[in-house]
């Protein structure tokens, strides 16, 4: 048997993946599912509970509470970073541009820092009475926003805080993606778009979109999962807290808070595989209305 | 050469070429060295973890006199608060590298004692206080969080009473234009009705109180004679002193009235605050003052303390905010080893002393409190005998009922206080007692629920939750 046989060696290869993805991933996986089913006080006390956690999970305030606050976040960070990112893309694409190169960078930046850098620069901007964020909403209205207004203890503004930041982390991120699409688009259909009459809306809906699609559907649906998965920013920013009235609770945020504050694995499982079922169920509907799951046609 | 020049040929027919064989060979050899190699374990008879840099850099000064007394080697390590808790949680549930003996902070210590009682990771400490007379030195309230089901768990590091920090160079004058001295706002009435009358017509706040989270409440409702559990672990932080309790606080902070102001917790703005006078006061439990000391030295001359003012003539001139415990884990080969090393830490007459002048923090060990060093006068706080002054309060201080659901408790009572201010500030005082009371019952029932789904962990038995039993 050799090692280099065509037929043996993808094997040969696949397997370190196999193991690791068996041992780290699927047996961890296959647990989580398992503990789901007992209340824990660590692993050294047990019981197992049936359904009981997934019934206590729909009747559990705080659990709704962190769903809709997840959903919010996700929602509004989707309707407005993924225009946001595209127009900055099409906008940084344009060519010509004075000092082009820079901006990009300038604009993807905020993304190579950390969540922890970017949850302490924040904490500061938007402190009260000092903070950038109200001086800078003081100074625009004409003295009409209050310095004292406070972001992150204030039930009502902690979702746009936590919006906000994220806008300023992911914008750029995205951009990069859609900078790249819109590179791919052929610049022949813009002008032959051109010669047929179409305005700046008509390209942009019929040779913009079309061509990047595919990357459109692909940052909707990583920054839906990302959304989802939202946890370090508001944990930080609101102090290892969920926050005033629970407003910053996130749905990884209470499954932290219950599995590794608590010790309640078991119920954290639940979380966690409810979490899974969300995620799936959303993703699956968002690449089936934007058409994904349609076969591409053979012709 | 050949060899080489034969294995070079080989690794090229592979069908994506040398490269991935050469990334799993580095993985390989990785994996085999960190088995064989892993990290390093501390090869000190004691470990011992601890959250607060304070207690850390006074612990070093001492570690080696108990070495050298006891022929052993004791290391002190500075673990973050958030990772002590959970990595200590983790390490207790995975049995894997748990130091000898650990200092955590009184609202996460409950945590630790959840699950069978056989299983908290924690040895009772119980008889090992008693052969040494400590149990009879410590204040009695100040076990109370860290007991359980009668067993005692964890060594008070400290008593923290709590007194009022203030600007005596911006009351005093204001004080002495109203007739008054500030013996003269000994009841809660007193101080109110000063703060409006006098403080706040000049632009300035009375008192600092954290208002989006409820750990300023908490000491209110200690002093008022409130707690979160009753000794029997039942949830009664719905009652109606507690809805009285918030009651009168909300108006310190919310509405046209407030006497005081939020400027955020321990941070820049809190300081400069104090600094500039935008508010006078701020309350002051023993370790906070250190805090003032070394945030803010250039107001050395100008700080002073009092006690709390009272419910009413004759009342609790005190509270307590905050707390450490030491516990001994089980993991620990020699007990005797780690509690004499935390005999040495928390009962030696002068480490309790040097400790007390960087850290102002009262030692629970009640035999240090006579030392000089706790009678010495402070200029920072104008002459003040800081550490007689919290002494004085030390047996007055509240019980803190521990409990495994403390932190949650706490957190919900926190949302209740936050809810409240809202709403005080949006639609004013109208229906504000049946909205906080109303919240409270929701709060604590939800405690009450997460309780009755808690098995029966001695008798493995299924939990007493039923699907809308609230």
């Amino acid at each position: 048997m050799k090692l280099n046989d065509p037929k043996i060696a993808p094997y040969v290869f696949l397997t370190p993946f196999a193991v690791i993805f068996s041992v780290f991933i699927a047996w961890p996986l296959f647990r989580s599912l398992l503990l789901s089913f007992t209340i824990t006080s660590g692993p050294g006390a047990q019981v197992f509970v049936g359904t009981a956690n997934y019934r206590f999970l729909l009747q559990d305030p705080d659990f709704w509470i962190a769903v809709r606050n997840t959903f919010t976040f996700v929602f509004f960070s989707l309707v407005i970073q993924v225009p946001l990112s595209l127009g900055l893309a099409m906008f940084l694409n344009r060519k010509g541009l004075w000092m082009r190169n820079a901006l990009r960078f300038a604009f993807f930046s905020p993304h190579l820092m950390g969540l922890v850098f970017a949850s302490i620069l924040f904490t500061l901007l938007f402190a009260p009475r000092f903070g950038l964020v109200n001086e800078g909403l003081h100074a625009v209205t004409g003295g009409h926003w209050s310095m004292d207004t406070r972001w992150l203890s204030d039930a009502r503004r902690v979702m746009p805080a936590l919006v906000m930041v994220n806008l300023w982390l992911y914008v750029g991120y995205s951009m990069i993606y859609f900078l790249a699409a819109l590179q791919g688009v052929d610049p022949q259909l813009y002008e032959a778009a051109r010669v047929d009459g179409a305005g700046p809306f008509a390209r942009f809906w019929n040779v913009t979109i079309p061509g990047i699609r595919h990357v459109l559907i692909f940052v909707v649906v990583i920054s839906t999962i990302g959304g989802f998965q939202l946890f370090e920013l508001p944990w930080l920013l609101l102090n290892n807290t969920p926050g005033p009235e629970k407003s910053g609770l996130t749905i990884v945020m209470y499954l932290y808070q219950n599995g590794f504050v608590s010790g309640d694995l078991g119920y954290a499982s639940a979380i966690g595989w409810t979490l899974l079922l969300l995620v799936f169920c959303v993703s699956a509907l968002q690449l089936k209305l934007s058409g994904s799951l349609r076969k591409e046609s053979m012709a | 050469m050949k060899l080489f020049q034969s294995l070079r040929e080989r690794l090229s027919d592979l069908p994506m070429g040398p490269a991935p064989l050469l990334v799993f060979g580095v993985a390989v050899v990785s994996a085999g060295l960190l088995f064989l190699a892993p990290a390093q374990r501390s090869g000190a008879n004691l470990v011992f973890w601890t959250f607060s840099p304070d207690h850390h850099n006074a612990y070093l000064r001492v570690v080696p006199a108990f070495e050298e007394a006891h022929g052993v080697s004791a290391d002190v390590l500075l673990v973050h608060g958030t990772a002590i808790n959970q990595r200590l949680s983790s390490a207790f549930w995975a049995r894997a590298n748990v130091p000898d003996m650990v200092e955590v902070e009184n609202t996460q210590s409950g945590q630790f004692f959840r699950g069978p009682i056989d299983q908290v990771g924690f040895r009772d400490l119980r008889p090992w206080l008693e052969a040494s007379g400590m149990l009879d030195r410590i204040p009695e309230n100040r076990l109370a969080p860290y007991t359980h089901q009668g067993r005692i768990f964890g060594i008070p590091h400290d008593v923290h009473p709590m007194m009022l920090a203030y600007r005596a160079d911006l009351l005093d004058p204001l004080l002495e234009q109203a007739g008054l001295t500030i013996d003269d706002l000994d009841t809660w009435d007193a101080y109110i009705a000063f703060a409006r009358d006098h403080v706040r017509p000049t632009g300035r706040y009375m008192l600092q109180l954290e208002d989006a989270a409820g750990y300023n409440f908490e000491p209110f409702l200690y002093q008022a004679g409130g707690d979160f559990f009753n000794a029997d672990g039942e949830v009664i932080f719905d009652s109606d002193l507690v809805v009285e309790t918030l009651m009168w606080w909300l108006p310190l902070v919310a509405g046209e009235d407030a006497i005081a102001v939020n400027f955020g917790s321990w941070g820049a703005p809190f300081f400069r605050g104090l600094e500039e006078g935008d508010y006078i006061m701020v309350v002051a439990p023993d370790w906070r003052t250190a805090g003032i000391e070394r945030n803010l030295p250039q107001l050395s001359g100008k700080m002073r303390l009092m006690p709390l003012p009272a419910f009413g003539p004759g009342g609790r001139r005190t509270s307590t905010w905050g707390g450490t415990m030491l516990g001994i884990t089980t993991a620990t080969p020699d007990p005797d080893l780690a509690f004499a090393f935390a005999m040495h830490l928390y009962a030696d007459l002068d480490i309790l002393e040097e400790k007390f002048q960087t850290t102002n923090i009262l030692p629970a060990d009640r035999t240090a409190w006579s030392r000089p060093a706790f009678q010495a006068e402070r200029p920072y706080w104008q002459g003040q005998r800081l550490g007689a002054e919290f002494a004085a309060l030390a047996d007055d201080i509240p019980v803190q009922t521990g409990h495994p659901f403390l932190q949650l408790a706490k957190d919900q009572v926190g949302n209740v206080v936050a809810a409240s201010v809202s709403r005080w500030r949006r639609q004013g005082p109208e229906g504000m007692e049946d909205f906080v009371r109303e919240r409270l019952h929701q709060a604590a029932d939800y405690v009450r629920l997460q309780l009755r789904r808690m098995p029966d962990w001695e008798a493995g038995a299924l939990p007493a939750f039923e699907e809308g039993q609230p």
